[in-house]
């Protein structure tokens, strides 16, 4: 009975005294997160007794200064921050050798790893992700591997210097690597000239083209795509139109006229197809698309299985955050990434990417703190080390763990969801919606406006009828709205808006 | 048996109280490969060679990505919201793989080396232990009622600092006092069903609930 009470009483205190109060957090908080952070792991028992000596001698700050050089120096964040490109473009991270690297100091094996670690951990510019020239990679030599090798991605571009093994290097090769217990492989190197619009960093690797494979119907705008997404940070949310089953037979057809249905399609028979009211990319919001995949597509030329040994020209195009066309003519991919690395926009999408890496998606970054931000990615010649570590050190990145609000938490829920209509409203400036962000929270100062702004959200989702007669998002786009993502939608809109801090921007609406 | 398992569970979901990597709020989550290795780390004590086990471990992960926050690489998005069944599942098969590496497939390992992993006692405090008792000559097979409370209780003590971190740490998570944690640990495994297992068993399900708590998942 005494324990009972005791372990209530105890209960009661502990219920009083941690009540979220939000400021610092301990310096052995601090550490455990600048661990995790950079390394993924807990910091070891011999950092948290470090950290205790630099207490006790008042040196925190000295202690966190060599900490974090010691971890942007360790395998483990390369390797963690090689797995945050590999989740940005959507690439498997081989695991197996994830393991292998970071226990055994195995080397990486394709070429899109070695550039990505190598531009890690040389701490070279961002940018030579997609500028650098020089491709390295190890392959298995034994002859069953052949067709599957690398260095015919490159054998159109570099020519004679794929080389096939003579039976005594595969001898010597097999030897070397029995006797170190791996598979015989040999390392190859391809250098091509800073200004050769050919190749670009990571987007002519194998890597990159398999996984954006290409097809006839398709022409590089899979490619297109992953390139807006992860550079330009444009959602690229497609917008399909309804199909009918003559109108999916008809593209069959055209994707695939030998094969479908077993009859060859003449050429007035593709006329008439083109000229049907719902073909994809006769409508305006599926042009919207076209017009920036299209000219992008162009600069990866017919690379399906093998890189082109003539460079193809595109275009970038596009509309800018602020509104503005942009469109510039390009030589080649090399040339496109060039161009690309120079657009305000990138920079300030790298900035983001890194930003949610570090510092956490559902902490809001816009305005004058991301243009102090890009500003210093710039100043440090955009080397993601030095970035890291300005970071790191940031308040929002030091502050102590928090569970948000349940109006904290819809809100990013509805925010995250609200990014899809800036595919097309903001992007596209489908109904001259441009300059209204709907992740971008509180919209407004002016009450009035607001008010208006979130009763047109309502009026598009029909949420005062439960969204039976909702117009947004149209029946043909490429996003749906499930039921549960309505309900996120209209409690959020129906609780008065909150923002990301839980203010309600406008009155509650009871439904 | 069923039952412990499923009590487990229902402790390791009331201390996930947030959304995984899955979906933040307000706190990062480790991500899938980050979680194999923090566990691992805890594990690298020196003598245990990881590598021979490292397949092992992947081949639990394999088609279980998703279940610790992987994102689906078609959505570019956590295929759910928040962590799962299968999200404990997998962690503590992961677990129970390297438990079973302690002075079982590594017969080299110094005993002295498992006996401290075990309990998280210093070699000094572990002499102190044996000198105590001259007839012992290892603690981790002994049961664990036989120990005594304040050696329980360091033992307790010894693992939530290892795993979860400092006081001032889980103070911030605000979750749990840390003196309540360590006075509701040891009082739960003080109890009779725990009396006749041994000091490595019971270590083993302190580390399992440890483990799945948000103060060592998430930062």
């Amino acid at each position: 009975m005494i324990l009972k009470t005791y372990t209530l009483v105890l209960l009661l205190i502990s219920a009083i005294s941690f009540a979220q109060v939000p400021g610092l957090p301990a310096p052995e908080t601090r550490l455990e997160k600048l661990s995790r952070a950079l390394r993924g792991l807990p910091a070891s028992m011999e950092d948290r007794q470090r950290l205790k000596d630099a207490i006790k001698s008042n040196s925190t700050n000295e202690f966190f200064r060599t900490v974090t050089r010691s971890y942007l120096g360790s395998r483990f964040f390369e390797s963690k921050l090689k797995r945050n490109i590999d989740e940005l473009y959507r690439f498997e991270t081989d695991r197996r050798h994830e393991f292998e690297y970071e226990l055994q100091g195995y080397h990486p094996r394709d070429a899109l790893s070695q550039l990505v670690r190598k531009v890690i951990k040389q701490n070279l510019s961002w940018d030579e992700l997609l500028l650098h020239k020089e491709y390295r990679f190890y392959e298995n030599v034994d002859r069953d591997a052949f067709n599957e090798r690398d260095s015919h991605y490159y054998e159109g571009l570099v020519g004679s210097q794929v080389q096939e093994e003579t039976l005594e290097e595969i001898l010597r090769l097999s030897v070397a690597a029995f006797l170190g217990g791996v598979k015989p492989q040999k390392e190859v190197t391809y250098s091509f000239s800073p200004e050769d619009p050919r190749v670009a960093g990571l987007l002519t690797t194998p890597r990159f083209l398999r996984r954006y494979a290409n097809t006839a119907l398709n022409k590089n705008r899979r490619r297109a795509a992953a390139l807006f997404r992860t550079l330009l940070c444009d959602p690229m949310v497609a917008a399909i139109p309804a199909r009918t089953s003559e109108s999916e037979k008809n593209d069959l057809s055209l994707a695939f006229p030998e094969n479908h249905q077993r009859k060859l399609v003449t050429e007035s028979e593709i006329k008439e197809m083109f000229s049907a009211p719902d073909l994809h990319g006769a409508r305006a919001d599926c042009r919207a698309c076209h017009e920036k995949l299209d000219p992008v597509g162009q600069v990866f030329g017919f690379s399906a299985s093998a890189l082109s040994p003539v460079a193809a020209p595109g275009a970038l195009s596009y509309r800018s955050r602020g509104g503005e066309r942009i469109h510039i003519p390009v030589k080649g991919v090399g040339e496109l990434a060039k161009v690309m690395t120079e657009q305000p926009d990138y920079v300030s999408c790298q900035v983001k990417h890194f930003w949610r890496w570090y510092i956490g998606q559902d902490v809001p970054l816009k305005g004058k703190r991301e243009a102090e931000l890009v500003s210093y990615f710039n100043q440090v010649g955009r080397r993601p080390k030095d970035f890291i570590e300005y970071l790191v050190a940031l308040p929002e990145f030091n502050q102590k763990p928090q569970f948000l609000s349940e109006e904290q938490i819809l809100t990013r829920r509805a925010v995250r969801l609200l990014k899809n209509c800036n595919s097309c409203h903001v992007q596209q400036d489908v109904m001259g919606m441009a300059d209204w962000d709907l992740a971008d929270l509180p919209y407004g100062t002016d009450p009035g406006a607001n008010e208006f702004m979130i009763d047109m959200l309502k009026e598009a989702l029909d949420t005062r009828n439960n969204g039976k007669n909702r117009e947004m998002p149209p029946q043909d786009s490429g996003w749906k709205l499930s039921e549960d993502d309505f309900k996120v939608l209209q409690k959020w809109l129906h609780s008065g808006a909150p923002d990301f801090e839980g203010k309600k921007q406008v009155k509650e609406e009871p439904l | 048996m069923k039952l412990k398992w499923v009590l487990g569970v229902l402790l390791a979901i009331s201390s996930l109280r947030a959304y995984a990597a899955f979906d933040e709020n307000g706190r990062r989550y480790l991500s899938d490969i980050d979680v194999l290795w923090s566990l691992q780390s805890l594990f690298g004590y020196e003598g245990l060679n990881l590598c021979s086990i490292q397949i092992e471990m992947q081949l639990i992960q394999r088609g279980r990505d998703t279940s610790l926050g992987q994102n689906n690489l078609v959505s570019g998005q956590p295929a759910s919201s928040g962590p799962t069944q299968s999200t404990i599942a997998t962690i503590t098969t992961c677990l129970a793989t390297l438990w079973n590496e302690i002075g079982t497939r590594r017969p080299l390992v110094e005993l002295s080396a498992v006996d401290l992993f075990v309990t998280g006692l210093t070699e000094e405090e572990y002499r102190q232990v044996l000198n105590s008792n001259p007839s012992l000559r290892s603690i981790r097979n002994v049961f664990w009622s036989s120990l005594g409370q304040d050696l329980q209780g360091l033992i307790v003590a010894r693992h939530i600092y290892r795993i979860l971190g400092s006081d001032a740490r889980i103070q911030d998570y605000g979750i749990v006092d840390p003196n309540i944690l360590r006075t509701q640990l040891q009082n739960y495994f003080a109890g009779s069903k725990y009396a006749n297992q041994s000091v490595k068993d019971v270590s083993r399900e302190i580390f399992q609930f440890l483990i799945l708590r948000d103060e060592f998942l998430s930062f």
